[in-house]
């Protein structure tokens, strides 16, 4: 059959067998680049800057109420544990590249892992340093009060994660805020792009929030709303479920008897409401390593503080998968790097730039 | 290597053009018949071309549109009326909002979502803007019809306008009925108002429910991201990695019935009768392992590679047996069943379980459950649902023979929350 035809070719096997990949970044990206290298034969080197490999996307929960509404944690599966027990795939912890120098047709890298410096010879290396979460870094902003009960959007997620048949949170919340394009579309943030995942995962928390508390009041303040779901009508089932949406940027988040107050202003003018409940969905900022990794593989940082291409990465060997380049939901992340490594390990445009 | 190219679309040329460069040769199937008889030897490309509104498509008729319009008479597009609008009309929509802005008449665009995920699309909203078109995001909005003149009243939430417009564009979209004929014949699942493509597929571009077919629908898709998705296509073929799975099923020919039940329910159509042998056979790049068919075979015919008939050791009374499909339940069992004394069954889908399996279990533990993914997340489209009807028809089965049916547990879950898992077992 067709599948299995130019598996047989001795050129693919000599190929893939000189090839070796530096894989910068241990999160989903990098994992799945691994994976579907390791499918192709190709052994990697995964450098993961914590202890423990899967970075955010190994903290999410899934956002099924009572049907699955397709928010994509399902692909990570039991990647980690895959990944984890590979014989391609070398990991390294707790590591820090610190150089990559040209060498011959390939790169030598040098990283530290724990107190260990290590110095390897690759052909390619895969950037997928992710993101950084906005909403983390602004916890302790002037506009936002410090509160237990104001969560960010990772937070919400473990408590997601963590949810038992009949409860999310500690205690049962009456009223719940979403602030979503927090952090983006901001000149202030020097962030003007839309990250394109919070509506994606603000629209599809409140709809697990609805199934658990059928009375709850939940409010989204947004500005800009992607599409979702290819399904007809997702905004107006939103709303049949009862979830509010408040068009405006609030102006402060601040906090009454350790309950969080958003003020924000509508067509009636200035109001102050309270909630029991407040999630920041922040916006995805580039990682904050990226100047550095320009640096050293020769990628570009653009307006926005993302990585992207100058010359086609099949001249440069170095690519791009994930977050690094821009934000993306989690089947992008998971197609990007899928498409990432068949490209590294396809041997008949391994040399040639396509147009 | 051959591709088949299937469907009509004026873009044909120019698909098989980068097909070529790519060191693919391409074979063009005149019917449907000939496009399912060819697939099962050669991947297939479906060409879809879905309509859209001529002011958009057809720059000619779009231009006497134009000077049609009389002095300060505005152009509206509206988007995502009756149902969304799919991303790939944006930029169409944008690109004929700027030369209708550039020629001195008022645009408006009308929306409720913003699309900005598609390359580029960032660039042309800014364009758009500077040429003076305006953009709502409106949240209501109503039409009034008359003979040439279309009130339209629409609300962003804060302000409320009324446009009286004798142009309004209905960006909807209409999809290729002949691309439809073609997936029907090709066995591709279709959903709701017959999409092709549904949001799980675009994990790899252009993928559908079938492996070895893709779709594209060229008529809406902006030329360099034809380009790119070819090129992600032309990489899969090149490389499936999908290949070296180990489970496949297996018909075991000297038992089949010929009865046809496997083929009507395989969810990724890899079975195909074999006329020579009176018996059906599995087209095994097709085949996923996912065990379906097993389950519901009358006679017992097909086993699955890689892992035999689901084994039950016996167990002992107050134990809990739980079938978890793997690739959600079992993911989440370690942490779901720390603290609770049960055995584990991994199962490839909720849908290859059958009823004897509970039965036997339900003779030694005291309480099974059955743990699959949610409906639309189930990775073999009907499995889960399967499942769920078999348990209820168990549970029907044990009532009548005195059995207490609420021995056995149903739960949908995912690996990402296993503390549902745990509460329904530990009830």
């Amino acid at each position: 059959m067709y599948y299995n035809k130019h598996y047989k070719r001795l050129g693919v096997f000599v190929r893939c067998f000189m090839k070796n990949v530096l894989i910068v970044g241990g999160g989903l990206a990098g994992c799945t680049a691994a994976k579907q290298l390791s499918k192709f034969g190709i052994p990697s080197i995964l450098l993961e800057s914590s202890s423990i490999i899967g970075g955010k996307v190994r903290d999410y929960g899934c956002k099924a109420d009572s049907r699955c509404s397709q928010c994509g944690v399902c692909l990570a599966g039991n990647l980690w544990e895959a990944v984890e027990n590979d014989p391609n795939i070398s990991i390294y912890y707790n590591a820090r590249i610190f150089d990559l120098y040209k060498n011959g047709d390939g790169f030598t890298a040098c990283f530290l892992s724990g107190p260990e410096t290590h110095e390897l010879n690759v052909t390619d290396v895969i950037v997928a340093s992710g993101f950084t979460d906005y909403a983390e870094r602004s916890l302790g902003a002037a506009e936002i009060a410090p509160s237990r009960r104001i969560l960010t959007g990772r937070n919400l997620e473990t408590l997601l994660k963590g949810r038992t048949s009949d409860s999310i949170f500690e205690h049962e919340p009456a009223s719940v805020a979403f602030i979503m394009c927090f952090g983006s579309r901001d000149i202030k943030e020097k962030a003007q792009y839309c990250s394109r995942v919070c509506c994606g995962y603000a629209t599809r928390s409140a709809k697990v929030l609805r199934h658990y508390y059928p009375n709850a009041e939940i409010t989204l303040f947004y500005m800009d709303l992607q599409t979702v779901n290819s399904s007809p009508r997702y905004m107006d089932e939103l709303r049949k479920n009862g979830i509010r949406f408040e068009r405006c940027r609030p102006a402060r988040i601040g906090s009454e008897e350790s309950l969080p107050v958003v003020t924000y202003e509508n067509s009636e003018g200035l109001q102050k409401k309270t909630f029991d409940y407040v999630i920041l969905c922040g916006a995805v900022h580039p990682c904050p390593d990226a100047a550095f990794l320009s640096d050293i593989t020769g990628l570009r940082v653009d307006e926005n503080g993302f990585l992207q291409y100058v010359l086609p990465p099949e001249m440069t060997h170095v690519y791009l998968a994930g977050c690094a380049s821009g934000p993306k939901s989690i089947y992008e992340t998971s197609a990007d790097a899928a498409g990432v490594a068949a490209r590294i390990a396809n041997f008949n445009f391994g040399d040639g730039v396509r147009q | 290597m051959t591709i088949v190219l299937a469907g009509k679309s004026p873009q044909k040329a120019r698909v098989e053009e980068i097909l070529r460069s790519e060191g693919f040769e391409c074979v063009t199937a005149a019917s449907p018949r000939d496009a399912k008889e060819l697939s099962r030897d050669f991947p297939v490309i479906l060409l879809g071309n879905s309509a859209v509104d001529l002011f958009l498509s057809d720059d000619v008729f779009a231009f006497r549109k134009i000077s049609g319009l009389g002095a300060g008479e505005p152009a509206v597009f509206l988007l995502d009326y009756g149902s969304d609008t799919p991303d790939y009309v944006l930029p169409l929509v944008l690109r004929r909002a700027v030369s209708t802005a550039l020629s001195k008449r008022p645009v408006f665009i009308l929306a409720r979502s913003v699309r900005s995920g598609i390359p580029g699309v960032e660039k042309l909203y800014f364009d758009a803007r500077n040429a003076g078109a305006a953009i709502i995001k409106y949240e209501e909005l109503s039409i009034q019809r008359s003979d040439d003149i279309c009130e339209i009243s629409v609300s962003d939430g804060i302000y409320r306008y009324t446009l009286g417009t004798p142009l309004l564009v209905d960006c909807a979209i209409e999809e290729d009925k002949e691309a439809i004929e073609y997936a029907k014949a090709l066995r591709i699942h279709t959903y709701g108002s017959n999409r092709i493509n549904e949001d799980r597929w675009f994990l790899s571009p252009g993928r559908t429910s079938r492996r070895g077919v893709y779709f594209l629908d060229t008529g809406l898709i902006v030329s360099d991201r034809l380009k790119d998705t070819i090129f992600s296509i032309a990489d899969e073929l090149r490389r499936s990695p999908d290949a070296q799975q180990e489970t496949r099923a297996h018909v075991d020919a000297s038992k089949c019935a010929f009865c046809y039940t496997c083929f009507r329910v395989c969810p990724h159509a890899a079975l195909e009768p074999d006329g020579s042998a009176a018996a059906m056979k599995v087209i095994q790049p097709l085949c996923t392992g996912c065990g379906i068919c097993a389950a519901v075979c009358p006679a017992k015919a097909i086993g699955l590679h890689g892992i035999g008939h689901i084994g039950i050791e016996p167990g002992s009374a107050g134990k809990t047996l739980a079938f978890c499909c793997e690739n959600s339940a079992a993911i989440a069992a370690d942490t779901a069943f720390r603290d609770i004394d049960a055995d584990i069954v991994r199962i490839p889908c909720g849908g290859s379980l059958d009823g004897e399996s509970i039965a036997a279990a339900l003779k030694t533990y005291s309480r099974v459950i059955v743990a699959v993914c949610a409906d639309e997340a189930c990775r073999h489209f009907d499995g889960s649902v399967r499942s769920m009807k078999q348990v209820e028809k168990i549970k029907q089965a044990v009532g009548k023979l005195g059995v207490d049916p609420g021995r056995i547990g149903f739960v949908r879950v995912s690996h990402a929350a296993p503390a549902v898992l745990r509460d329904a077992a530990g009830r």
